[in-house]
């Protein structure tokens, strides 16, 4: 049933050569995290989402600081290694330091065109329009030139329509975990979403929707091990969602920046396009990358855990994603406040071994377990 | 009489205790787990079953823990280190708040709550600074035999400060201190301080209360554990023998099971 998946990440490469020939569209390189895909698709370009890999570093090493996190530095070591060469440019957000360094370090060293898209820093919504109103045109411009395509009011329509209903899929795949926590395990739920980075829309929406259809008429297994909500930047190394599984732990829900923190947007407006977009980045729901004064991330946190029915929080920690780290005490303390347990694992994409790990997991169950 | 069994397979030592109903110890043993950690643990068991003067057939049920706990021959079942030692730590001092486990290649704090649950806790699990291996290699390097580390920072005259965190460092460190002439006494006080303090720094991270239980085999260096108390402003207290509490946990848990 998941075979699909599994197969597409067995074969980044090929699926993503694949779907560009049957598209006919230029490859685009997303970085993390939230740029609007449809975007890149309204103005001619496949947009596929690089939220780094397992390579290990070398020659990215020689561009790179000790402390830059391994998302930021697997993407650039796929660059430079040439695994990136059906990239024609890169889309970046403004998300955090070690990105918009990344953005100047490609300029500098790669030599394919990219855009940036800058994510508003201020304190009201009208500010936030104010400062995207002034950047928007710039990006989408440089969309354009990159993908060699026209954004018209009707390309857009179609890619927000596109994109609107992937997400909306994905939101009811979420759904079903939560009602039916253990029904998908937590390997192939990720692998699911994470398919979804390499592959055309409208491709990758035939799929969930067959799949979906499908899981519709299964019942969950009986009741199990602890249900938990994992909260951090990336989902990978998925790895670990293998040992999650054979732990009897069934994630209900997520706070992954590439998980639920994407999943839960609504489709993007295009009518107004600066509004649009300023909605789309900001909602729902909050992130440790977003400023955003009107949505904490604390009140979130708690409240997601609770309607998830979770029993504890597992922070997943990308080491020197900064503003994780940052965000993450605070949150803790909170959680133990409110009397929701909750733990922290540290995380490489690279990394090989995981019996470490999976020790604190299943010492963590216990805990839960009582 | 039903007795049960508990086998902790960690990196560097195999433990093995036989228990009864009432959870008294009649029996362990220790021994380097080696190469072949399914053998050390199958050895360490039947040591501990000699000990006891019972056979595999007078016990009920093993249970084991540990880096290895999957590869135990004997175990029906398994619990992580840090359950076992909360469990065992209990047994032995029903009044514990805070545990303190430094073995071969990690360091662990557990905050442990009524019955011996645990209620949070911490690891380091991803460097060998503060752990059994960092004290090793320090021996070594002072051709000291790790046994007599403490004895030999007892007549420790000179305060000297190990800076390096990493173990490799900070053996050149030790390397230097030798060769500048110092005192083998006030080196080995000062590796132990090093470890000391960055088991300080791991115990504060999951907050230290009521009595505080050190167990691992780092606890059998008596400078450690007295500048740990010193560090912490409490008493720290020891086991009689605490490299087996893990395996007296997982024994516990066996013998809980039903059936
Ligand atoms: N007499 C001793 N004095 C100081 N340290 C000791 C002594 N005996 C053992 N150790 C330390 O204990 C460590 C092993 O502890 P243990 O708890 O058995 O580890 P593990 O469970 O990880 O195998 C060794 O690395 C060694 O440094
Ligand atoms: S993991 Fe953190 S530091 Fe790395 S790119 Fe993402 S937000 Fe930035």
């Amino acid at each position: 049933m998941y075979d699909p998946f599994h197969e597409v990440l067995s074969d980044v490469r090929g699926t993503i050569l694949k779907q560009a020939r049957a598209l006919d569209r230029p490859v685009i390189g997303v970085m993390p995290a939230y740029f609007p895909l449809e975007l890149v698709y309204a103005s001619g370009g496949f947009p596929v989402q690089l939220w780094g890999n397992r390579l290990a570093p070398s020659r990215a090493d020689a561009y790179l600081q000790s402390y830059c996190c391994s998302v930021a530095r697997s993407a650039m070591e796929l660059e430079l290694a040439g695994g990136a060469d059906m990239v024609r440019g890169y889309a970046f957000t403004s998300l955090c330091d070690t990105l918009v360094n990344l953005r100047e370090v490609y300029r500098r060293v790669v030599d394919k065109p990219t855009v940036e898209l800058s994510i508003p820093v201020t304190q009201t919504a009208e500010a936030r329009r104010n400062y995207l109103s002034s950047g928007l045109d710039k990006v989408n411009r440089g969309l354009q030139e990159m993908a060699g395509g026209r954004m018209t009011p009707e390309s857009l329509a179609e890619a927000s329509e596109l994109y609107g209903r992937v997400r909306a899929l994905q939101r009811r795949l979420y759904a079903l975990r939560l009602e039916r926590a253990g029904l998908v395990s937590n390997l192939d739920f990720y692998a699911v979403l994470k398919a979804g980075s390499f592959l055309g829309p409208e491709y990758y929406a035939k799929l969930l929707s067959d799949l979906l259809e499908k899981l519709d008429s299964m019942d969950p297994p009986e009741d199990s091990g602890p249900r938990l909500l994992l909260s951090g930047l990336v989902y990978d190394p998925l790895e670990l969602h293998r040992i999650l599984d054979r732990l009897g732990v069934r994630v209900v829900q997520d706070d992954f920046a590439n998980g639920w923190r994407t999943v839960s947007k609504e489709t993007l407006a295009v009518e107004n396009l600066v509004e649009g977009v300023a909605r789309y980045l900001f909602g729902p729901a909050p992130c440790c990358c977003l400023y955003n004064p009107e949505n904490d991330r604390h009140d979130y946190l708690v409240d997601h855990a609770r309607k998830a029915g979770a029993d504890g929080v597992l922070f997943w920690y990308l080491k020197f994603c900064e503003p994780d780290a940052f965000d993450r005490p605070q949150l803790m303390k909170r959680l133990t406040d409110e009397g929701i347990p909750s733990s922290v694992v540290e995380l490489e994409l690279s990394m090989q071994n995981f019996d470490a790990i999976g020790t604190r997991l299943s010492a963590f169950c216990e805990m839960l377990e009582g | 009489m039903r007795f049960w069994g508990g086998i902790d397979v960690g990196s560097l030592s195999a433990d093995a205790v036989i228990i009864d109903e009432e959870g008294r110890l009649l029996g362990h043993a220790i021994l380097p787990t080696g190469r072949d950690s399914r053998e050390a643990g199958s050895r360490a068991y039947a040591g501990a079953l000699e000990a006891a003067g019972l056979t595999p057939g007078d016990v009920v049920r093993v249970y084991s823990t540990g880096y290895s706990r999957a590869r135990v021959r004997e175990a029906e079942g398994a619990k992580t280190e840090i359950a076992c030692h909360a469990r065992g730590a209990h047994a032995l001092y029903p009044d514990v708040g805070t545990i303190i486990d430094i073995g071969g290649q990690d360091s662990k704090a557990i905050q442990v709550g009524k019955g011996g649950r645990v209620l949070n806790f911490v690891m380091n699990d991803k460097c060998a600074a503060g752990t059994g291996r960092f004290l090793e290699v320090m021996a070594g390097a002072l051709e000291t035999p790790l046994d007599h580390l403490d004895e030999l920072a007892a007549q420790s005259t000179e305060t000297l400060t190990i800076s390096s965190i990493c173990t490799v460092f900070a053996e050149s460190e030790v390397v230097s201190l030798i060769s500048q002439g110092k005192k083998p006494a006030d080196i080995a006080m000062a590796v132990s301080r090093a470890i000391a303090r960055r088991t300080v720094g791991l115990a504060t991270r999951v907050g230290v209360s009521g009595r505080v239980v050190m167990t691992g085999g780092v606890a059998k260096n008596r400078a450690v554990v007295d500048l740990l108390a010193e560090i912490l402003g409490a008493p720290v207290d020891v086991p009689d023998e605490p490299q087996i509490v893990g395996a007296l946990g997982a024994a516990l848990f066996a013998r809980d099971e039903r059936g």
